[in-house]
């Protein structure tokens, strides 16, 4: 288990994480979403032991991971922008991880190598990015890391490749347990592969549940009158979002489902609907409350 | 620390950094290789395979100025990751420890540098033991000592890396760093030099040797002359050094915030230091530059102030923009800036006006002071026993630093003085200077102005001197730099440094009856624990114009004992009146092997006069003959004083050298030749040593060297002229024995004249200065074109020729350049200079004479 503990840090004067407690399953997928410069990327250089935070500590199993090499064996992770050694090719970098990782398996390499259409021996500083994030991916789960950090994973890959990512990490979750923290910003693919959500604001873990659990607590719901209530009437229901376009509403609130059903049915719609949410609408409405994205 | 040590190299990443850099490495061996042995070769092959050995020399140095630049390199190219954050997020996620990985990565940098230094170095090595024969244990301890030292150049640019956060700045704070050092000493000399009556910068380049490792690599390998220990004792500090700063990097390597890379610095503290040492040490510097161009300046004056602050203020400020990429923060480092300059002149200010907090005018009592020890360096106006000392060593290796330290304590001997009477007198000259200098208003004037007191004082309205003076009156001219070395009862010591008159120093005469000071004409005796071996003992007797080369079985240890006691008695006596006969020289040669194809040898002869009664009987109870002169004609001269005479030769006797004076009160002095019959008579009256209040007839004896033709196996013949003082008890006997001889007057001391004269052209070792000489003429070309034509002299020991630049006709104008030759050493050997009585400056070259 990955735990933060009152975990803190602050660039210059700014502060980006602040006192944030969050603790990760073992096994678990966990998506960790928030806007930009909330500090996802963050929280992962410091879960992979290249941040040092000013307070609190990181943990896995129990274990500080901060220059504990035996922690750090069991941890990868691949950042946004991948790194390789100038002028180098994959086979090079290949012996540059066995060096550190004595998990690193040779078959587990050529299995993956043989899913990406990348040559081993041409040099990386001639691949596209997408290339090189399929390089740094081949390398990180050929290490059989029962950490695996991703940060903004699916960025740079088409779709094709995206779907095949997807398809391996899959394969290897079902092959072994190991645990995944991957950063996006894009929700769509987070919901397809992983079950558990972490949202990031304002240097705190906000939302942080698995997702269906989120699922079942957002709702969004479409709400026809004849004859349109008061707006105070649909405040009291404290919506996260409210849309009304002539007598219909469209509102999403927190809460239990059928609860909600049977207070807005009081109101005496003509015609009362829950409408699907996505996890990005979720998203996007959880920022919305605390001000993000709105134009002053 | 102890992490350090605990923090094992990762030896496969190691490896696999070494396999990386393969072609880097390739690279630098062959830039190396070019500069050196190919470079060497180049040149060999050009001369027939036979160079100058200066060409290896050249390679050396241009293969430790590779291995510097290399030093500064490999460090930022193996630490580049740092400087970059998309790296970062890859090493510092590694399962290693942080201190593990720069242990690994710092190593293998080294190692990297090391591999071209090695092949390159033992390449151009094994050509110089070829075609130099150079020593392979030279060539060791120099490789050694500079892959010890140079752990230490790359180590300051790895701690730079540890607190920048660009490529850009690593580089320019590298250098920075590396300057530093050279700054603060410029900066501590200068002010030193400035400010402070008394300072002392003797050995002070020394300092650099643990300041800064750029100047400690090139300075032990190439300059071993003034080294304090030998080359490996600085690499092994160096070592130490390198450790410590491998111990704090590795601690900032630790702790480093990776998210501060690409921001020009990663510690905040650096710049900070770095900026403020700058600007302090740039305004002390600039400070004294200033004052010092102009001797009449007051301390404080705007003229004095406005440029230095005003320039290291720019230079602050420039660093300031620089390091933060934007003038916006100009405002505050301007205000900084006026902080640290408002601090350091609050120190700098009161220290000068107090003269260093009482630094100038501190002269211990002598109750507190456990011994002195003086140094006299220049010119030697003062009394200074002599000796007759030459030695020889293959020029090209053999000049080991063994060699300097041997010859150092042979030829410029610590004088140290313990007795109560001594350290007193020692101390009531030093009283002397500094009341001299009172006159000069020390305070306020800066160096150069202090730095010419003598020239000085007799301008200034009211000036009484503060010393008493000598019987003679010709000893004014130039300065004697004297530094006294204090040992303090509480275990401290303090040094200053002055230039001095020798008309000053009257009351050091008191000296000459040490032990000290006695011990310094026999020098093989107190330093014989230097060598392997002594031998080659010869007696001659007072005059040398005898030899006796058969003393079986003799015993040095023996002698010395005997000597030794003798001297003991002679200091106990303490007298330096001229009163004793000089009797016989012992000659003698000590080795001492250096490396295996060379060895040091140098010879003395040592005097025994009539005091070293423990000897004579000594030597007599062994049966070495002292044998009888031989005296030629026109060989000796009488010369007499005229009445109230202040002429320096009627007061001091030496038997060692020769006094050459420039004596311009008399041009032209009294004398009779003297036969080989009166000779005999008048020897026992003769003293070859001591200093006499009243003026004494003197004898001058010369060699037969100076007046025939001048071979090299000539050459070296241990006869010169002496200056021997006649006994005041038996001035009237000598006086009857001549008074038949026919009076003469000659002018200077050219007695010999018509015999001395050079004949032929000489031409230096350099091949470019040729001198040719026919009657008393001189004639000097450069490269074959006239250079000048003058008079020449051959002075009074015989062994100098002196070839004098006047700027005017008039003899009595002091000349002002001399240029002395000495040709009674080995030519392919090292000239060493005489002491010259009463003469500023002496140039020593060596030539030989080129076949007619």
């Amino acid at each position: 288990m990955i735990q933060l503990s009152h975990v803190s840090k602050s660039f210059d004067t700014k502060k980006v994480l602040d006192d944030v407690n969050w603790e990760v399953p073992q096994g678990s997928i966990f998506g960790l979403v928030g806007p930009n410069g909330a500090g996802k990327s963050t929280i992962l250089r410091l879960i992979s032991g290249v941040l040092l935070p000013d307070q609190g500590e990181i943990t896995i199993a129990g274990q500080n991971v901060y220059n504990n090499p035996s922690v750090k064996k069991k941890i990868l992770f691949v950042p946004d922008d991948p790194y390789f050694l100038p002028q180098t090719t994959l086979a090079e970098m290949k012996k540059f991880y066995e060096i550190f990782y004595p998990s690193f398996k040779e078959s587990m390499y050529r299995k993956l190598l043989n899913n990406f259409p990348i040559n081993e021996h041409a040099k990386i500083n001639t691949f596209s990015k997408g290339m090189k994030r399929q390089a740094n991916v081949i390398l990180a789960l050929s290490i059989l890391p029962e950490v695996l950090l991703l940060d903004e994973a699916f960025d740079g890959l088409d779709p094709v490749m995206r779907l095949t990512l997807k398809r391996i990490l899959t394969d290897q979750l079902l092959e072994r347990k190991f645990t995944v923290v991957i950063s996006s910003h894009n929700l769509r693919e987070l919901e397809d592969i992983c079950d558990r959500i972490a949202l990031i604001s304002d240097g705190k873990v906000g939302l942080n549940d698995e997702i269906e659990n989120i699922r079942a607590l957002y709702h969004k719901f479409q709400v026809g009158y004849s004859r349109l209530p008061e707006h105070s009437v649909f405040e009291s229901f404290n919506p996260m979002h409210l849309e009304v376009r002539g007598n219909v509403a469209v509102l999403v609130i927190k809460g239990d489902a059928e609860l909600l059903k049977q207070q807005l049915s009081e109101t005496q719609p003509v015609l009362l609907d829950e409408i699907p949410i996505t996890m990005e609408e979720v998203f996007v409405y959880e920022m919305e409350g605390k001000g993000y994205g709105q134009i002053v | 620390m102890v992490k350090l040590f605990s923090a094992r190299i990762q030896t496969f990443y190691f490896r696999f950094l070494i396999g990386r850099n393969k072609r880097f490495i390739g690279l630098m061996t062959a830039t190396m290789m070019v500069v050196y042995p190919v470079f060497v070769m180049t040149i060999l092959s050009l001369n027939d395979f036979t160079a100058p050995n200066e060409l290896f020399l050249t390679g050396r140095i241009l293969a430790i100025l590779f291995f510097v630049f290399f030093s500064i390199l490999v460090p930022i190219l193996m630490f580049g990751y740092l400087n970059n954050k998309r790296d970062l997020d890859v090493y510092f996620s590694l399962p290693i420890k942080r201190e593990q990985m720069l242990q690994t990565t710092g190593w293998a940098g080294y190692f990297i540098l090391l591999i071209p230094f090695a092949l390159t170095w033992w390449t151009g090595g094994l050509l110089a033991m070829i075609y130099a024969n150079l020593s392979l244990f030279i060539l060791f301890e120099s490789f050694i000592t500079a892959i010890l030292i140079g752990s230490a150049i790359y180590m300051v640019v790895v701690f730079t890396m540890m607190n920048t956060g660009t490529t850009l700045d690593a580089f320019l704070y590298s250098l920075g760093v590396h300057l530093i050092p050279f700054l603060a000493y410029g900066a501590y000399i200068l002010f030193g030099y400035s400010m402070l009556l008394g300072f002392s910068d003797i050995n002070s380049i020394r300092i650099l040797n643990f300041i800064s490792p750029i100047w400690a690599i090139f300075n032990t390998i190439f300059a071993t002359s003034d080294l304090l220990f030998p080359p490996m004792a600085y690499g092994l500090y160096w070592v130490m050094i390198s450790l410590v700063l491998c111990a704090v990097s590795s601690y900032l390597y630790t702790i480093r915030p990776s998210e501060k890379a690409e921001n020009p610095f990663v510690n905040k503290r650096f710049f900070p230091i770095i900026s403020t040492t700058y600007a302090v040490l740039t305004l002390i510097l600039l400070y004294n530059f200033i004052y010092n161009t102009n001797s009449s300046t007051s301390l404080l004056t705007i003229p004095n102030l406005i440029f230095p602050l005003m320039f290291a203020g720019i230079l602050y400020l420039i660093m300031d923009t620089i390091a933060n990429r934007s003038t916006k923060n100009l405002g505050k480092a301007m205000l900084n800036y006026a902080l640290v300059a408002a601090i350091t002149l609050s120190v700098f200010i009161p220290s000068t006006l107090t003269g260093g907090f009482g630094y100038v005018t501190r002269v211990p009592k002598a109750t507190n002071v456990k011994s002195v020890e003086l140094n006299l360096t220049g010119s030697s106006g003062l009394f200074f026993p002599t000796n007759n000392l030459s030695y020889t060593y293959n020029s090209f290796d053999g000049y080991t630093a063994e060699a300097a330290r041997i010859l150092k304590a042979l030829q410029t001997p610590n004088l140290v003085f313990d007795s109560e009477a001594d350290i007193q007198a020692v101390i009531d000259f030093h009283k002397i200077v500094l009341s001299e200098y009172k006159w000069v208003d020390y305070s306020t004037k800066s160096y150069p102005a202090r730095g010419y007191a003598g020239d000085v004082l007799n301008e200034i309205p009211g000036y009484t001197p503060s010393y008493e003076p000598f019987p003679f009156d010709n000893l004014d001219y130039g300065t004697t730099t004297v530094t006294f070395t204090y040992r303090l009862n509480d275990g401290s010591k303090f040094r200053r440094s002055y230039e001095t008159s020798a008309m000053w120093s009257k009351n050091l005469t008191a000296l000459l009856a040490s032990e000290t000071m006695v011990k310094l004409s026999a020098p093989l005796i107190s330093n014989r624990g230097l060598f392997d071996s002594i031998s080659g003992f010869k007696l001659h007797d007072a005059l040398m114009t005898n030899v006796n080369a058969n003393l079986p079985g003799f015993d040095f240890e023996d002698f010395v004992s005997e000597y030794l006691k003798d001297i003991e008695a002679i200091a106990a006596d303490g007298t330096i009146e001229p009163t004793s006969t000089l009797v016989a020289y012992l000659e003698l040669s000590a080795v001492k092997k250096l490396t295996i194809s060379n060895a040091l040898t140098v010879s003395d002869r040592i005097a025994i006069d009539s005091r070293f009664t423990n000897t004579l009987a000594w030597l007599s109870s062994k049966g070495y003959a002292i044998p009888q002169a031989r005296y030629d004609e026109d060989t000796a001269v009488l010369v007499l004083p005229k009445t109230a005479t202040k002429n320096a030769i009627f007061f001091i006797a030496n038997a060692s050298t020769s006094i050459y004076s420039y004596s311009e009160n008399e041009s032209e002095v009294v004398y009779v030749r003297l036969t080989p019959e009166q000779m005999v008579k008048i020897a026992p009256y003769l003293s070859a040593s001591g200093f006499s209040e009243t003026a004494l007839p003197t004898v001058f004896t010369v060699n037969n060297v100076v007046k025939g033709d001048v071979s090299n196996s000539e050459a070296y013949n241990p006869m010169g002229l002496m200056n021997l003082l006649v006994q005041a008890q038996h001035v009237d006997e000598v006086l009857a024995i001549v008074a038949d001889n026919p009076r003469e007057i000659g002018r200077g001391f050219n007695f010999f004249t018509d015999t001395n004269l050079l004949s032929g052209r000489f031409v230096d070792t350099s091949g470019r200065a040729e001198y040719v000489f026919e009657g008393n003429r001189a004639t000097k070309y450069y490269d074959g074109e006239l250079y000048d034509e003058c008079e020449y002299y051959i002075d009074a020991s015989g062994n100098h020729i002196i070839i004098e630049y006047r700027s005017s006709e008039d003899p009595d104008t002091k000349p002002i350049a001399i240029e002395s030759a000495l040709w009674n050493v080995d030519p392919s050997g090292e000239s060493f200079t005489h002491n010259f009585l009463g003469v500023s400056t002496s140039i020593s070259f060596e030539f030989k004479k080129v076949s007619d």
